[in-house]
């Protein structure tokens, strides 16, 4: 009966610890391969001609002639799109065009200033200028059609005078003119309202296809369009459909629903001369972009824009490995010294174990706790502001524990008959731990510390406070590098992930930036269980 | 045994901790009053005055409270191989690692009497340890190189000693890879691990890495428990060829063994020291009854 039931036991044992290493294989396949598909897309993914250009004026990695080509025919199919713009913005922007018609009538009495006039001659034509000025003026003002026509009617009767011909008076009669065409298109009622949907338009726009030449930029982040594609189709998105509130069929409530700008019911340029902008815009944008497949690995050294809106994860990647091996330059020889001390010098007393009960209770304290630690320690008496030394210090107090446990195993694993060998040749005490236990306890020593690098590598709370920014200086050694702050890869994605709405247009970072992470430290895992290899080998003798 | 005690020794050599467990169970299973043994012990046999290297007068080790061995007297012979015999547990390895007090890796331990070597006493506070141990090597149970080559195995010893120089290491490996026996064997691949090497071979690497510091007594605690009968008869023979040069003290569970090899054999129960005589005086005519029946089979 007992007997009979030991084999279901084996099997239903043999059956669960297969199913927990296959569960775990699982989830670590469901969750890092996505994960690092979508951080793949910052590396691969269709670059714009924007993107050429920012790699042509940032990085200065450019082939001069396609790049200006491609960017004099990207820019046609743009000229096109923006002259749409531009006509009916012109009727629309009554400020501009009140500005306009001042500019005119100032430039007008230069003019006749600079002219043989009699004085009766010259109050005449000025008097008639202004007068024109003025009406268009209000009829610019104006939001009632009627009255617009009366003063633009007015402006008609003052067109035949002479004196006007070749003067900037002209000017403002086709203004009149383009007004008048305009306000037949347009409901003047519902200026303010298209007023506001055109800046949102012209944003979108500006989000595709950059500053228009000529046009300045100061933040470095306003400099280029939509350097990628799939951002590009995000753009577009937003600059085809509007959000409207509109009432719902109980009549009660607003509710939120998404239009295409254009759409002839409901659309606010509905029968607009711009309406067809964004017919126009969604077959054209891959010309106006032209979007290639673009293996970017330079993303792994590139410096990034404020916000990691363009470029790469360069100085986080470089500021996380510094940050993780100075912590491990700290945490190492000391989590081996005080191993050893703990293994081969300590008695076992009380004072002992209680050390020992710490250490096993610091190896599971949260890392917010070090972080705040690190804060009011290291950098208010030692660093005195946040910088990587005090960063570096905070993680090497996280993996202390960790290391000193690993390595208190592994060298309580050394036979006792190795110590023996020594002892009984005549070496002292630090000598046989130096030369005989310590190189027989390496390979057990380096899978803590294996472990513990990629704890380091990976903590964010740690260092959130004690020495990383999401902006800073790109890491150097030259200097007092270990005063300044530096970025790291960690933080970097909690920043984007806590971030604005800006920040939701780069998830291709934040995800990058966890592949780097992954990366980085499945490298420095690899590096680590190469030399622990090489050293167990050369124990086992091969 | 008290628990208290017994986590004391927690550290010990597993081999010593069932020396001390087993210590009663053959005290009982023998039958023998071992008291009254040592008490009539014709003890000038045990003195050697002229050409004594190690003088132990009622030397006493104690593990915690218990002892492990007591009131041990007896004198090895300069150049001469010694063995120890006698049951688990009966303190023979404990008075062997006293010689070189390799025990004091063991923690809560003491001694009483006087254990010289050299006419140096062992126990006294000012000994210095690393004289002591370069002067008295020692070969272990299990063959315990160091995960180091064959020629840093060897050479740790003279490295100790001060050697640094190229060619002076050089010298030393070769002399004493020779004098153990393994030069032919290991001349070709000296940089190779030593933890390749078969266990005979790696015995016998543990003897020339002791040679290296160049002792006067070799201490070897059952060298070749762990070895196959041609690897033993290498040691053995080895050992005939070092008698002489070095003084050798052997413990042996082999009672051929130590027939084969040793001038003088010395018997250990529970601890004191039974009968310690000439080899083959003590084995075709034991004085005791206990070492009679160790010796015949009747126990043991």
């Amino acid at each position: 009966m007992r007997t009979g039931m030991r084999p279901v036991f084996d099997c239903v044992f043999t059956l669960l610890s297969a199913a927990s290493v296959a569960f775990l294989i699982a989830a670590l396949g469901i969750f890092l391969i996505p994960l690092c598909g979508k951080g793949m897309k910052a590396v691969v993914f269709r670059g714009t001609v924007e993107f050429r250009k920012m790699q042509s004026d940032r990085f200065n990695r450019r082939n001069e002639a396609t790049l200006q080509n491609e960017i004099l025919q990207t820019q046609q199919v743009r000229d096109e799109i923006y002259a749409l713009v531009d006509h009916f913005s012109r009727g629309l922007d009554t400020q501009t065009l009140a500005d306009q018609a001042k500019d005119l009538y100032r430039k007008y009495g230069d003019e006749l200033r600079s002219r043989d006039l009699s004085r009766q001659q010259f109050a005449d034509l000025r008097a008639a200028a202004k007068d024109i000025r003025d009406h268009l003026l209000a009829a610019f003002d104006s939001t009632d059609k009627a009255v617009v026509e009366e003063h633009l009617d007015a402006i008609e009767g003052l067109r035949h005078q002479p004196g006007f011909e070749k003067t900037p008076v002209e000017t403002m009669f086709r203004l009149a003119d383009d007004f008048r065409e305009m306000i037949q298109k347009v409901d003047l009622s519902r200026r303010e309202e298209y007023a506001e949907e055109l800046a949102a338009v012209n944003k979108e726009l500006f989000a595709l296809f950059g500053p228009r030449p000529g046009q300045q930029r100061v933040l470095a982040m306003e400099s280029y369009g939509a350097t990628r594609w799939d951002v590009a189709q995000k753009h577009l998105r937003y600059l085809i459909w509007q959000e409207k509130w509109v009432p719902s069929p109980d009549g009660q409530t607003l509710q939120k629903v998404l239009i295409r700008r254009d759409d002839p019911e409901k659309g606010s340029f509905a029968k607009t001369e711009l309406a067809p902008l964004f017919g126009l815009i969604e077959k054209n944008l891959a010309a106006a972009l032209n979007p290639r497949l673009t293996f970017y690995w330079q993303y792994f050294i590139d410096d990034s824009t404020p916000g990691h809106y363009f470029g790469g994860v360069g100085p986080e990647l470089l500021g996380t490995l510094m940050l993780t091996l100075l912590a491990m330059c700290f945490a190492v020889p000391l989590g081996i010294i005080s191993a050893a001390y703990l293994v081969e010098y300590a008695g076992d007393n009380l004072a002992v174990r209680m050390i020992r009960i710490c250490i096993n209770t610091l190896a599971g304290v949260p890392s917010i706790v070090y972080g705040l630690f690190g804060l009011a320690f290291f950098v208010h008496y030692i660093t005195k502001q946040p910088c990587i030394l005090s960063a570096s210090l905070t993680l090497a107090l996280l993996v202390l524990p960790v290391i000193i446990r690993a390595a208190e195993e592994a060298i309580r694993a050394v036979p006792q008959s190795y110590r023996e060998a020594a002892v009984g040749l005549g070496a002292g005490k630090f000598r046989t731990f130096a030369t005989v236990t310590l190189p027989a306890a390496g390979p057990g020593i380096l899978t803590g510390i294996i472990l513990s690098v990629s704890r380091a590598a990976g903590e964010t709370a740690p260092i959130l406070f004690a020495g990383a920014v999401a902006l800073g200086p790109v890491p150097n050694f030259t200097g007092k590098w270990w005063f300044q702050p530096t970025r790291a890869l960690s933080y970097g994605c909690y920043d984007i992930t806590v971030g604005d709405k800006l920040a939701a247009m780069v998830p291709h970072n934040q995800f990058g930036m966890v592949m780097t992470l992954i990366i980085l430290v499945v490298c420095l895992n690899i590096t680590a269980i190469l030399i622990r290899m090489r050293l167990s080998k050369k124990l086992r003798g091969g | 045994m008290p628990i208290k005690e017994t986590a004391k020794i927690q550290n010990m050599d597993v081999n010593l901790k069932m020396d001390l467990i087993c210590t009663e169970a053959v005290g009982r299973m023998s039958g023998i009053n071992i008291a009254d043994a040592a008490k009539n012990i014709p003890s000038d046999n045990h003195i050697i005055p002229e050409k004594a290297i190690i003088r132990s007068r009622d030397f006493t080790f104690y593990y915690g409270q218990k002892t492990g061995v007591e009131k041990i007297t007896m004198d090895i012979e300069m150049g001469s191989v010694t063995a120890i015999i006698g049951p688990s547990g009966c303190g023979k390895s404990t008075f062997l690692r006293s010689i070189n007090r390799i025990n004091d890796l063991i923690p809560h331990t003491h001694t009483e009497g006087l254990l010289e070597v050299g006419g140096q006493n062992v126990y006294a506070k000012t000994t210095n340890l690393v004289n002591l141990r370069q002067q008295v090597g020692m070969v272990f149970q299990r063959p315990n190189p160091f995960a180091k080559s064959i020629y840093d195995n060897v050479a740790y010893g003279a490295r100790l000693l001060g050697v640094r120089k190229k060619a002076d290491l050089d010298e030393i490996v070769e002399k004493c890879l020779c004098d153990a026996a393994l030069w032919d064997e290991v001349k070709d691949n000296l940089h190779q691990s030593a933890l390749a090497l078969s266990g005979g071979q790696q015995q016998r690497l543990c003897i020339a890495r002791t040679l290296a510091t160049r002792p006067k007594i070799i201490l070897m605690d059952e060298p070749c428990s762990a070895l196959d009968p041609l690897a033993t008869a290498r040691i053995e023979n080895l050992i005939a060829k070092l008698k002489g040069t070095y003084t050798i003290v052997i413990v042996t569970h082999n009672m051929q063994q130590a027939a084969r090899v040793s001038d003088r054999t010395a018997f250990f129960c529970l601890g004191r020291l039974i009968e310690y005589d000439m080899t083959d005086k003590l084995f075709t005519n034991p004085q005791q009854k206990a070492t009679e029946d160790y010796i015949t089979g009747r126990f043991g």
